[in-house]
């Protein structure tokens, strides 16, 4: 029972080295590929964390990728490039540099409180009303960071990140969020949550308290998302506030949505499924030269394919690729 | 005073506006739980068909634009909403996010991501003098349209018996389904009514800011969210008073701050609706007799 | 004539079953109880036949016809009425109104009209209250507008989910005059009680429910006097006691 349990984690951890040893082995522009589906990836298990244990949809993960990534940014820019760009951060802030490690540990911890305020609030709600609630408070982040020039450069893009960000943090990362949302969904609280997200009534009837339960998913996800959000500055080196709205929430609940949201192995299927038909779509919407034809580029055509793939998962096996599957040694097994 | 009476204008002027896209939303939501994301799509394509039919005599245009945005919902409930109609509304929210995405990216293959601008009717932006007050002809015009289809949909829920089956299906859809109600009919003459309804705002939209953009719709989808909160989710009544709400409190607060703080007031808004949605779940207009409980 | 044949139907709710098995007729113009303590699949029974959850194994015919996989609006059409637990009147909608979405089924206005007049003349309290808020009636009103919108499409088999349930011993006689009127006027009746107390008064036969599984079937008089039953099946309640 304990290995075929653990299985799953092994085997997901193997598919995970063998993608960033192909990513590693690869061209320059193939590496970047495997990083930026790595990122990914990390961002999809935070969002299963709570999503895929409570059943719950969030909308508004992208704000804590977007506090994350901002405030590892005020320590981990050099104090030259703060000093220009963000002359009015706090002087502790303004005449430090750390690491990615801990610039990382900052960004999450910060992520990770605002998300214990918030989660506070939405675990209060039921189902919908989260959910509703959620994409309220994606729009209140977005609003505030656009327009806290002091510490985001508001509309204009933040530069200067260092490009910490390699295919062996992305690996890192990626490995610790996997054991992460393994060990919780396995964990006695997974199983609770798992328990309110089929039939709530009865979970509460058996003494569970779903809202606490709720909570710590929602703050452990939070943290999870924010590394991603982390990772992602660090690794195009720019920060701005639309890089985490709208877009970055559909990519990141389609790519979770698609392998199917109760499953790990979906999540880790589902990430590198549309990660890689985004960037195939991306290769031919930029426009190419066929046979001496010129095709031109075709702006909206990843977008337009990637939803029809959401669309066709959703119509076709409403619970994703994996359904509650996942891989173990012998079988897949429900 | 002129300013008062003007700003106040233009806050109901806003307000109709959101109202009639809030009443989208709850309509839908309140006859089968569904969270539309994809009514600013509507609203969108709506604005492009106007775009696109802007040479042909103003009423022609208009009626075409209602045409193709009710036949787009018509289409969307068919081919998107019925398949997952059984499933949890979880699913049919990530549907109709997914379905949103879908129809925005057409308008950007089509149209380029960039707003195009266009010009409807200029008279309506000539003024109409009151006294001394300058009143917009557009604003009265988008008063007068949206309190009249507010008090059509409002005759032919009451009168009709589709109407008054569409209501009955938004308290308890089982009930009325063991009387014989054809669950398929209420909702798709529900997405018809959503579809009148975008297309309605499409106009009033497009005739202010004659621009178009993909992303127009995503903004008035989400005031239409706020606005059902609002209101009480399901409530339709709740609903209009919700967009009104929103349309004249976003145009106040934006007469009224000072403007470091301006740029934040969506934020206030939102802020709003999560504290409603927590302390008053069921909507502001709570225990109003009129109201229509879902 | 057996109007309504159910058999060996299993209901299942994820992996649990609600009812095991059930079978039962009931004849045209035949009143059927069926008693049985909270929880014994009494609703999950009334939910299967009129079309809201499929069984997962077993038949369901009405006058010959199979309801399975038809749906509540088609079996409603085919004439099928609940009066369902709860009452389920429609907030917002005034008497008329609610009454009126009970004649859906009926061909044409003027047959509509008609209904609703023979059902105001029925139940006169309706009649007075036609253009308040339903869910401004007392609980015993709501009882009876949601008797008389059942029977507004005419029905050939009307279910009643626990009619008596929450209402006081007044209104209690007057929901049981009703139903022995309805009786006396020959419509077949589905009776759902949890409380066995009155249904001698209208029922022919009865069936005892428990666990989802029917535990014993027989002519009313013989069912309600055995008190092994009563003891076992329905709480202990004594039979034929009145309240």
């Amino acid at each position: 029972m304990m290995t075929r349990r653990w299985s799953t984690f092994i085997l997901l951890s193997l598919v995970i080295l063998a993608v960033a040893g192909i990513g590693w082995a690869g061209s320059d522009i193939f590496q970047r590929f495997v990083i930026d589906m790595l990122v990914k990836l990390v961002v999809v298990l935070g969002l299963a964390v709570f999503v895929g244990n409570s059943g719950v949809f969030s909308f508004g993960h992208a704000s804590f990728a977007a506090l994350g990534a901002y405030s590892a940014a005020w320590f981990t820019l050099p104090v030259a490039a703060k000093k220009i760009f963000l002359p009015q951060l706090p002087a502790f802030a303004l005449s430090t540099q750390v690491g990615l490690p801990t610039g990382a540990a900052i960004g999450v911890a910060f992520a990770s409180l605002v998300g214990l305020l918030i989660g506070v609030i939405i675990v209060q709600l039921s189902g919908l009303g989260a959910s509703i609630a959620t994409v309220a408070w994606l729009a209140i982040v977005t609003t505030v960071l656009a327009n806290t020039d002091a510490y985001t450069r508001g509309t204009s893009s933040l530069v200067g990140l260092p490009l910490a960000t390699g295919i062996g943090a992305a690996l890192i990362s990626a490995l610790l969020a996997l054991f992460v949302a393994f060990l919780f969904k396995t964990s006695r609280y997974g199983l609770m949550l798992q328990a309110s997200r089929e039939d709530e009534v009865a979970a509460k009837a058996t003494g569970i308290s779903v809202r606490a339960v709720r909570l710590w998913a929602f703050v452990l996800s939070a943290a999870l998302v924010a590394l991603g959000g982390i990772l992602q500055g660090h690794f195009r080196g720019v920060l701005t506030v639309s890089q985490f709205y709208f877009e970055f929430t559909y990519l990141t609940l389609a790519m979770l949505v698609i392998g199917g949201i109760r499953s790990l192995s979906g999540a880790v299927i589902g990430t590198f499924l549309v990660a890689g038909c985004a960037e195939m779509l991306r290769i031919v919407s930029g426009g190419f030269e066929f046979a001496g034809l010129m095709v031109p580029a075709l702006p909206g055509l990843r977008e337009i394919g990637l939803a029809l793939m959401m669309l066709i998962v959703l119509l076709a096996r409403p619970r994703g690729i994996m359904g509650s599957r996942e891989f173990t040694w012998s079988v897949k097994t429900g | 005073m002129i300013y008062v009476i003007q700003t106040l204008v233009d806050a109901v002027s806003v307000g109709a506006v959101y109202a009639l896209s809030a009443l989208g939303i709850g309509l839908l939501f309140g006859v089968m739980r569904l969270v539309n994301f994809a009514q600013g799509e509507f609203v969108t394509i709506g604005i492009y068909t106007l775009m696109l039919t802007v040479g042909l005599w103003f009423p022609l245009a208009a009626i075409l634009t209602v045409l193709v945005v009710v036949l787009l919902a018509l289409l969307a409930d068919r081919l998107a909403f019925k398949p997952v109609r059984d499933a949890d509304p979880a699913t049919m929210l990530i549907t109709s996010f997914a379905l949103s995405y879908l129809l925005q990216n057409v308008l950007v293959l089509i149209f380029g991501a960039r707003p195009i601008g266009f010009n409807i009717i200029p008279e309506l932006g000539l003024p109409v003098m009151i006294g001394e007050i300058r009143i917009p002809r557009l604003n009265i015009l988008t008063i007068c349209v949206a309190v009249g289809l507010l008090t059509g949909i409002a005759l032919f829920l009451r009168r009709t018996r589709i109407g008054i089956e569409m209501r009955a299906a938004a308290v308890d859809f089982r009930m009325a389904r063991l009387l014989g109600i054809k669950g398929d009919r209420v909702i798709a003459v529900a997405f018809a009514l959503t579809g009148v309804l975008s297309a309605v705002v499409a106009v009033l939209f497009a005739a202010q800011t004659g621009t178009a953009a993909p992303t127009y719709g995503l903004q008035l989808a989400l005031v239409g969210f706020v606005a059902t909160v609002i209101g009480g989710m399901g409530s339709l009544v709740g609903a209009v008073f919700g967009g009104m709400i929103v349309g004249v409190v976003t145009v106040c607060l934006q007469a009224l701050l000072p403007p470091e703080l301006r740029v934040f007031r969506e934020a206030f808004v939102y802020a709003v609706v999560i504290a409603i949605l927590v302390l008053r779940p069921d909507g502001l207009f709570q225990g109003v007799g009129s109201r229509e409980r879902v | 004539m057996t109007l309504l044949a159910i058999e060996n139907i299993t209901v299942k709710y994820g992996p649990i079953p609600a009812i095991r098995d059930v079978s039962l007729r009931i004849g045209e113009g035949e009143t059927l109880a069926v008693v049985g303590a909270n929880g014994a699949g009494k609703s999950t029974l009334t939910l299967a036949i009129t079309g809201i959850v499929r069984p997962a194994s077993g038949r369901i015919e009405f006058s010959g016809r199979s309801l399975l996989g038809l749906g509540p609006e088609a079996t409603a059409r085919l004439g099928v009425a609940l009066v369902p637990e709860g009452r389920h009147i429609f907030e917002g909608l005034t008497v008329d109104e609610n009454l009126l979405l009970g004649t859906t089924v009926l061909a044409d206005r003027s047959s509509a009209r008609h209904a609703m007049a023979q059902s105001y003349e029925m139940f006169p309290i309706l009649h007075e209250r036609r253009n308040g808020m339903a869910t401004r009636l007392s609980g015993g009103e709501q009882q009876q507008l949601a008797i008389a919108r059942a029977l507004l499409s005419k029905p050939r088999l009307l279910i009643l989910d626990e009619p008596s349930l929450g209402l006081s011993p007044v209104m209690v006689d007057k929901i049981y005059a009703i139903l022995s009127e309805l009786k006396s006027l020959g419509t077949t009746l589905l009776l759902i009680e949890q409380n066995p107390a009155r249904i001698d008064e209208v029922a022919d036969r009865v069936i005892v429910l428990s666990s989802g599984a029917v535990q014993a079937s027989g002519l009313a008089a013989e069912i309600l006097a055995d008190e092994q039953l009563h003891a076992s099946y329905l709480g202990g309640v004594a039979l034929g006691a009145r309240q």
